[in-house]
């Protein structure tokens, strides 16, 4: 830079500009983080938040523990399927809203409601359908035939499982609708002309025009809502409550019953860390790939 | 024989009727453009070609099949579109490649045609390029090249100049002459632009408000304008078009309007409205039975345009740069008489009139 004051004055202007975003973000992010940091260092009772210093010892606890690799194995099950079924779900909904069709405006206001209702209250609504005796789902399943005998949803396994992969993507799939669609409208037209006369059919103008120019706005949905299926607690907490056993308790689930149903903060701490831990593994490599075809593409 | 024929082809968006009824038959290897001011319905005929639009009535052909009902792939046609509409995230390769691709033909062969369309367009050194990474002049290649490497039947090009510099616009014009030349297919040819319909075309389908207008070679659509319209729209600076009326004169009639007064040598009636067209090249300034008045000089370099008052109506005149002609000053002019064009007012078709400069 020069020695121009304009300069200098510019520059602590811009500074002053940032400094409330790095303060919020010291106090929001990076204080917890440490703090999570040093807790899971110690053995702490909850109520008192008094306790002693163990080292590494939660963390060597935690690797020995067969719960800690279930939770784990729970929460990246639970990710993986109902991220799947979000994405395959919303795209379809989303090329499906982008037709011609009557009352579109109406079917893509109604098609962002389960995103729009709290989880309290959606949660409340399945159970309610899930109930083994007196649940929807059971009765319109013995009327059809497919089952003879009521099925306990939520009480057994695999069941359980395949239950809050099944209400997540139905809870979360209208972000993906919602992103896509935003796309799609920006894909312009002649493309889809200029394949016609190429002579490519419906498939071929889905697979060569429409996925490559949803790639982005997908790879971008997949690392936000990855992240926040990893993380989600409220919805299977109430949905199942990580029941049966722990067959369906994922590592925010772990969390919670760590710090304030076995009272023990730094343990939980040590598997927050570890949560961080391994959803950061994921991102770098995620990012690395999606990188990687990206440059591809531009060569 | 006809490679493309229109025939009563009508095209109506709900009560928006964009093509009223085309009869037009466009010969085999032709270029023919279609011309026309926005909303003229030349573009919606080109896409009714094309497949993307299908026609309300009438029947359209190519070679000879009816392809009303014939999907845009299987037409044996090529677009090119104004934005060109490339594949983004294909190479320049795979873009030229893809109706092969489309098309079942095995790789080896695909390669050979996108080497030799790649050679023809001197596109080789940018085939792994992204199209992104090109030129609109460039890009409008790739569009071209992707049409050639078919080899289809008749191309379409809708506007595919409009997206570039004029420099670049007069260079692509006289490769796509060439390349028309070479190739010898049926090109048909949208454009606004009269100065590209009238340099490249083999005949030129001037349009307006969904009704074809004039088709013909364009010198002839030049010299001999089928209406007002035409007349209006064929030319740059555009005709003066100056109302008068026929009188009775002598034996004969004259055409008469403030300051300018033309005895007609046969046709017309008494009382007739007519306009008289006059190019800006067949106005002399200088001597002559009438008088103008110069109200804006012009000079372009190679040749000056002079704005002049014609009995209170302004005319455009096209004069050589060596004459100086001040603003505000009267001349003297004349009329061309022999390159005079006459339309009646009311209808706005073309008269045959034979003009003659009053006897001094």
């Amino acid at each position: 830079m020069s020695g121009n004051p304009l300069d200098k004055r510019y520059a602590v202007l811009g500074a002053m500009l940032i400094a409330p975003t790095v303060l919020v973000f010291c106090a929001v992010i990076v204080y917890p983080l440490v703090s999570a940091l040093y807790l899971s260092l110690f053995t702490i009772f909850t109520p008192t938040l008094r306790g002693s210093f163990v080292g590494l010892g939660n963390y060597a606890y935690l690797v020995n523990s067969p719960e800690f690799w279930r939770s784990l194995w729970n929460t990246l099950l639970w990710t993986i399927c109902t991220l799947a079924l979000q994405i395959v779900f919303g795209v379809a909904a989303a090329l499906m809203l982008h037709q011609n069709i009557v009352f579109r405006s109406l079917a893509r206001s109604l098609i962002l409601f389960p995103y729009f209702v709290s989880t309290v209250v959606a949660v409340l609504v399945w159970r309610w359908l899930f109930n083994d005796l007196y649940g929807v789902m059971n009765h319109l399943m013995l009327m059809a035939g497919l089952i003879k005998m009521p099925l306990d949803w939520l009480g057994s396994m695999p069941n359980a499982m395949i239950s809050i992969i099944l209400v997540g993507a139905w809870k979360y799939f209208p972000f993906v609708v919602i992103a896509v669609l935003a796309r799609l409208q920006t894909i312009p037209d002649a493309l889809y002309e200029a394949a016609k006369i190429d002579g490519a059919g419906a498939w071929s103008r889905f697979v060569d025009i429409t996925l490559p120019q949803l790639r982005d706005v997908l790879v971008v949905v997949v690392l936000l809502r990855a992240i926040w299926d990893f993380k989600e607690f409220d919805l299977i907490y109430l949905l199942t409550g990580g029941g049966p056993i722990i067959a369906t308790q994922t590592l925010p689930l772990m969390v919670y019953k760590d710090a304030f149903g076995l009272n023990d903060m730094g343990r939980a701490s040590a598997v927050a860390v570890s949560m961080m831990l391994v959803m950061l593994s994921f991102m770098v490599l995620y990012l690395k790939l999606a990188g990687r075809d990206e440059r591809e593409s531009q060569r | 024989m006809a490679d493309v024929l229109f025939q009563k082809v009508r095209k109506a968006f709900g009560s928006a009727v964009a093509v009223k009824s085309l009869d037009l038959a466009i010969g085999s290897g032709e270029f023919v453009s279609l011309l026309g001011p926005s909303g003229c319905g030349k573009t919606t005929t080109l896409r009714m070609l094309a497949g993307l639009e299908f026609p309300t009535e009438g029947e359209i052909r190519i070679g000879d099949r009816v392809v009303n009902a014939v999907p845009p792939g299987q037409r044996d046609i090529a677009m090119v579109f104004q934005s060109y509409a490339l594949y983004p995230h294909m190479s320049v390769a795979e873009n030229i490649a893809y109706p092969l691709k489309k098309r079942g033909i095995g790789r080896a062969e695909r390669d050979a045609k996108v080497a030799s369309v790649a050679a023809t367009l001197q596109l080789g050194a940018l085939l792994d390029r992204k199209p992104r990474q090109l030129s609109g002049g460039q890009q409008q290649r790739v569009a071209l090249g992707r049409a050639l490497v078919r080899d289809p039947k008749v191309f379409l090009l809708d506007e595919p100049l409009s997206n570039l510099d004029a420099k670049l616009r007069a260079h692509m014009r006289a490769e796509l002459i060439e390349l028309h030349r070479k190739l010898g297919k049926t090109f048909i040819y949208v454009t606004h632009d009269q100065l590209e319909a009238m340099t490249m075309s083999d005949r030129v389908a001037v349009m307006h408000e969904g009704d074809l207008q004039q088709f013909g070679a364009p010198m002839q659509v030049y010299e001999k304008p089928a209406n007002l319209f035409v007349a209006g729209f064929i030319g740059s600076p555009a005709m003066n078009l100056l109302a008068g009326v026929l009188e009775p004169s002598g034996s004969g009639l004259a055409f008469v309007r403030q300051g300018l007064r033309l005895a007609v040598g046969d046709g017309g009636q008494a009382g007739q409205k007519v306009t008289l067209g006059v190019r800006p090249e067949d106005i002399a300034l200088g001597s002559g039975p009438f008088v103008a008045t110069v109200r804006i000089v012009e000079p372009t370099g190679h040749e000056t345009i002079v704005i002049a008052d014609i009995g209170g109506q302004s005319a455009i005149v096209r004069v050589q740069p060596d004459t100086a002609y001040a603003v505000g000053s009267e001349t003297p002019f004349a009329v061309r008489t022999s390159r005079l064009h006459a339309f009646d007012s009311v209808t706005g078709a073309r008269l045959d009139l034979a003009f003659a400069l009053p006897a001094s």
